[in-house]
Parts: C-alpha cells; sequence; structure tokens
C-alpha cells in the first residue's frame, strides 16, 4: 500500500500545482513542475532517498510562489498537502525496509496512514479556514503574532531534537 | 538531514515569506506543517522502558554448527508505535534463518519474542547488546536505546580424530601411557633380554637364549609405555599467516586442535602456548576437561604480530627439560635458529608446518613471473626444511590442499628415524 502511495502522492502534488499555474495561463511553470515531478519518481525508483525532502521543498516552494501570484489557493495547497504525504510515504517506506518477512507490516502501515491522512486533512481544513478568515490586523500585530509563532515553533522544534539526542 | 529539522526550516521560510510578502495565505500554508510536527510531539513516547532477555541453545558449537538464539524483549513503558529492535551481532556470525532484527508496534506491558539461527565462523563472540529505535507514528523523533543482554558463545574448530601421532621424548612421565620410555619393563615392544627374576612370566622367557647359555635362564624385557609432557605451540604470526586477504591460520588452528585432541587422548599432559600479538599459555593438564580448555581458547586466538619479539620466540622456563615441543608454524627462514636452540637443549620438537607456498599460489594467476617466484620460494622452502630435519627435528610439510588427516596419517603415525649422527 506505502509502495503504491508513495508513487502516486507525488503524482498528484505535481498534477496539482501545475494545475493552478495552467489554468492561470502560466504554461512554462506548470512545465517546468511537471519536469519536476517526473525527476522525483525518477529518484523514488531508484531509491535516491535524499529526493523526497527535496520535492517536498520544491512543491511547497512552488505553491507558496503561486499564492504570491494569487493564483488558485485550493489547487496549491492541495498540492502541497500531497507533496506531505509523498514526503512523508517515502520516509516511512524507508524504515518498513528494515522489517523482517515475520513482522506485521501491513497494521503498521494501516495505522500509519490512518493517522497521517487524519493529520494532512486536519492541516488542510486548517489552511482552508485560516483562508476563510478576512481579518486584517495591523502589521504591529502581525509581527508581534509572528514572533510569538516563530519562537513557539522554535521551542518545539529545540525540545524534539534535545529529546533525540 | 533530521526530519525535525528540515519540517522546521520549511515552516520558518513560509512564515517568513509570509510576512515579508504580507500574504496570510501563505502563512495559511504553512499550517499543516505546524499540525504535522504538533502531532509528532504529541505522540513522543515520554520513556522507554525496553528489557531484553536473550537463551541460546548452545553456548558452545563446533564451526559449521548452527546456534538458534532466542529474544525476548518486554516493554514496561507506555505503548511504542513502531520500534526497531535490532539485535547486534559481531562480525564473523551470519544469520541463516530467521531474522536478527524486528519491527513492531509494542502495547503497554506488551513483549515480544523471537528466534533467529546463526552461524559462524570460529571465534569468540559476546552477544550483548540488542539496540532499539523508538520513533512515534511520524517518525520525526527516534529515540534509540541499548538493550544489554547476557550472552556469549564459542565456536570451536572442528577436532579431527587421529589414530596416533609417534613422539618420542627423551623423558617420560611415571603414569602409563603411550609413549615408548626407552626403559626395560612391562609393554608391547621387545626392548632388552636380562636373567629371569621371580615373578617373570613364564612366557617371558627367552627359549632360544637360554638354550645357548643353559647355566641360566634369560627372560625378555619390554618397552615401558608411559604418558609424557608435550608443549603444543601455535604460530600466530600475522607475517607467517597472512596473505592479503588470505589466512593460512584456520589451518593451523585445525591440526593444532587435531594434535592436541590425539595427546590427551593417549594420557599425556598437554599445555598450549600461542605466540602472536602477545603470547598466551594454556597450562598443562590431562584429560577431557583440558581438552575442553584447549579447544575454548583456540576458538579466541587470532594472528597478529608481536611489538616486543620480532621473531619466534619460545619461553623455555613453560615446558618440562627434554619434553617434547609441537610447532604448528607455516615457518620462515629465521626461524631456524630457535628451532635448532629447542632441539640443542634437548627437546624432542616436531613440526607440522601448513605450506604457505602451495596456498598462497593458489590464490595467484599462473604467469610466468609467479611460477617463476613460487619455484624460488619453494625451494628456499625446501632447504629450510632440510636443515631442520638434518638438526633431528621430525617436520611434517603439509599441502594445505590436502586433508589433514591424511597428513598425520602418512606423517604422523610412524615414528621418525633420525639422520645417522643426528643427537637423539
Amino acid at each position: 500500500m506505502t509502495r503504491f502511495l508513495r508513487f502516486v502522492c507525488p503524482i498528484l502534488s505535481v498534477g496539482l500545482l501545475a494545475a493552478g499555474y495552467f489554468l492561470s495561463g502560466l504554461d512554462w511553470p506548470a512545465v517546468g513542475l511537471l519536469v519536476v515531478g517526473v525527476l522525483w519518481i525518477v529518484g523514488l525508483a531508484l531509491r535516491w532517498d535524499w529526493v523526497s525532502p527535496l520535492g517536498m521543498f520544491a512543491a511547497f516552494g512552488a505553491a507558496a510562489l503561486g499564492l504570491f501570484l494569487d493564483l488558485s489557493p485550493v489547487l496549491l495547497i492541495s498540492g502541497a498537502l500531497f507533496a506531505l504525504l509523498a514526503w512523508d510515504l517515502a520516509e516511512f517506506s524507508i524504515r518498513l525496509r528494515l522489517a523482517s518477512p515475520e513482522d506485521d507490516v501491513a497494521t503498521l502501515e494501516k495505522s500509519h496512514l490512518l493517522r497521517l491522512v487524519a493529520v494532512v486533512l486536519a492541516g488542510g481544513l486548517l489552511s482552508a479556514f485560516a483562508l476563510s478568515l478576512r481579518l486584517k490586523p495591523s502589521f504591529e500585530w502581525t509581527i508581534i503574532l509572528m514572533f510569538f509563532a516563530v519562537w513557539g515553533i522554535g521551542r518545539v522544534v529545540d525540545w524534539l531534537l534535545t529529546k533525540q539526542s | 538531514m533530521n526530519r525535525t529539522f528540515f519540517l522546521a526550516l520549511l515552516i520558518f521560510l513560509l512564515l517568513f515569506l509570509g510576512l515579508a510578502t504580507i500574504r496570510p495565505s501563505i502563512v495559511a500554508l504553512a499550517l499543516p506543517l505546524v499540525l504535522y510536527l504538533l502531532a509528532g510531539l504529541w505522540r513522543l513516547p515520554e520513556q522507554v522502558h525496553l528489557r531484553a532477555e536473550r537463551s541460546l541453545s548452545a553456548e558452545r558449537v563446533k564451526t559449521g554448527d548452527d546456534v538458534s538464539v532466542t529474544l525476548k524483549v518486554s516493554n514496561s513503558g507506555s505503548a511504542l508505535e513502531e520500534v526497531l529492535l535490532e539485535d547486534q551481532i559481531p562480525g564473523g556470525l551470519e544469520v541463516v534463518e530467521g531474522s536478527a532484527r524486528r519491527l513492531i508496534a509494542l502495547p503497554a506491558g506488551g513483549s515480544i519474542t523471537w528466534t533467529y539461527t546463526l552461524r559462524g565462523r570460529r571465534g569468540y563472540y559476546g552477544l550483548k547488546k540488542v539496540q532499539a529505535t523508538v520513533c512515534e507514528h511520524l517518525g520525526l523523533v527516534r529515540l534509540e536505546q541499548g538493550l544489554p543482554t547476557d550472552g556469549q558463545l564459542y565456536i570451536i574448530p572442528p577436532v579431527l580424530r587421529l589414530r596416533r601421532v609417534a613422539i618420542q621424548p627423551r623423558r617420560t612421565r611415571i603414569f602409563s601411557g603411550t609413549i615408548p620410555a626407552k626403559q626395560g619393563g612391562s609393554g608391547v615392544e621387545f626392548f632388552d633380554v636380562r636373567e629371569y627374576q621371580q615373578g617373570d612370566s613364564p612366557r617371558w622367557i627367552n627359549w632360544r637364549l637360554t638354550a645357548r647359555h643353559p647355566q641360566n635362564v634369560y627372560s625378555n624385557e619390554f618397552e615401558q609405555e608411559r604418558a609424557a609432557d608435550v608443549g603444543l605451540i601455535l604460530d600466530g604470526r600475522k607475517r607467517t599467516n597472512d596473505f592479503g586477504e588470505r589466512s593460512i591460520f584456520e589451518n593451523s588452528v585445525l591440526a593444532t586442535a587435531a594434535l592436541a585432541d590425539t595427546f590427551l587422548n593417549t594420557g599425556n599432559r598437554v599445555g598450549l602456548l600461542f605466540y602472536g600479538r602477545q603470547v598466551t599459555w594454556t597450562m598443562p593438564g590431562y584429560g577431557k576437561i583440558q581438552s575442553e580448555r584447549i579447544l575454548h581458547d583456540l576458538s579466541r586466538l587470532e594472528p597478529g604480530d608481536s611489538h616486543n619479539f620480532s621473531e619466534l620466540y619460545v619461553p623455555r622456563h613453560l615446558f618440562p627439560s627434554r619434553s617434547q615441543l609441537v610447532l604448528v608454524s607455516p615457518l620462515i627462514s629465521e626461524d631456524y635458529d630457535m628451532l635448532a636452540a629447542l632441539r640443542m637443549s634437548g627437546y624432542h620438537v616436531l613440526v607440522v608446518s601448513p605450506d604457505p607456498v602451495s596456498f598462497e599460489a593458489d590464490a595467484l594467476a599462473e604467469t610466468h613471473a609467479n611460477l617463476l617466484a613460487r619455484r624460488i620460494v619453494q625451494l628456499q622452502r625446501a632447504v629450510l626444511l632440510r636443515r631442520l630435519c638434518a638438526t633431528g627435528i621430525h617436520v611434517v610439510d603439509w599441502d594445505t590442499s590436502e586433508p589433514f588427516e591424511k597428513i598425520a596419517k602418512r606423517d604422523l603415525e610412524q615414528r621418525m628415524v633420525l639422520p645417522r649422527g643426528v643427537l637423539r
């Protein structure tokens, strides 16, 4: 299942992002994204483990650029969400390679996919909700909120990295 | 790159871009990533309390035999969604059945037991640790923990059964054995004739001699057979044993194990001196316990070069004077002086020498230069062996392409006939 999905997700991600650009008349960036998608799939097939983070980075970059250019946010955020799924599944399949034939891989896959889909769906809904808000905070409030966001996320990451080491 | 770090970098970039361009939609793009990060944090196991127990089907096996390893890992902490358990198998062992690795979810209070089969080459192996790598379900954080276990495995060399090894030390012990003691008494082999003494069996009377000298009665004397002190010396010098990737040392170990077993089975007292990186000494002893001790020690030995002695060094105080020494060594020219000195000190020396020339030549291409080089080295070796024989040392030249049993049957079962004029 993971093996199948880790190829499908990059295709959907790049396809949705390219569609976002293509529908707004930006043909060449769309073609460029499709080329990135092909390279991503080839890298996955050749088991280049470094290709997924690069693909995700490219997909989120393309989505951010598209949002800056006021392209369709639904297509762009959906494309970015599928990139997140693709990145996660690629990493998960690397971990599954270490399983022995006796291991119950199907159950591990099932529970992982359920949780992943739940997290990504929740993330998508949260993004949609954030986009639907029409708040107009002042620049000062935006700076203060951003500062707290960056500080909070920085603390979380620091804690995770410390725990790991 | 670390996954958490990568995710954080992407989030920060998106937030920065959103702020710089004053686009809330770009900030909204970062929200799924933030949620993903927090989800990983939420499911992170607080503390890992794993315990591993190991049992082996045998702690001592012969080379080529299989050993079943059963591992039980119990979780006394919180539930773990993804645990990779990996038994740390030392080099030299290989898994032939099952797997030394498991990827599982382990509930709180749960445990997993699994078995796999190992096989390996001669050696001593400590199986001391199971590595556990715990991930939360998104794999953002990996906690690694070494779980200590008890376990050791001796893979001893195969022991070939030899019928007998003919040795003739100048001194024997008082216990009966199979070594001719050069003294008259009860035995099997004819030794001498003497005047009949009270208590002699009538069957021992030498009727032919008595008929020739009717004034006396003569009886036969037989050679006493006794146990002897045998000192086995195994040469573990790297320079004599290793040839690039290949090593002839395993052949030396095989021969030493077979000789030790044979000498001990015939009631002798046997000690083992290993000469490699350092000198290792197995105290002399008798019987099966000593055989086990020697096999255990043989299983640990690896060739190495001594920093103290560049040449073969045999500490003589370890071996009783005039006892039997058996050196198992591929030999190099510099060894002659040491061996000759041992012989001059009164030791009876037997050298079993796995032939390094043919061993190394098997791995080389048959070019003209190689053939010429082989011929030169073979001649040098032949000269060395001949010089040793002339000193009264019994040398068994073993071409390792032939089984040791065959060589032993041909060259070790018969007593050595020393050349005329050689010190006995």
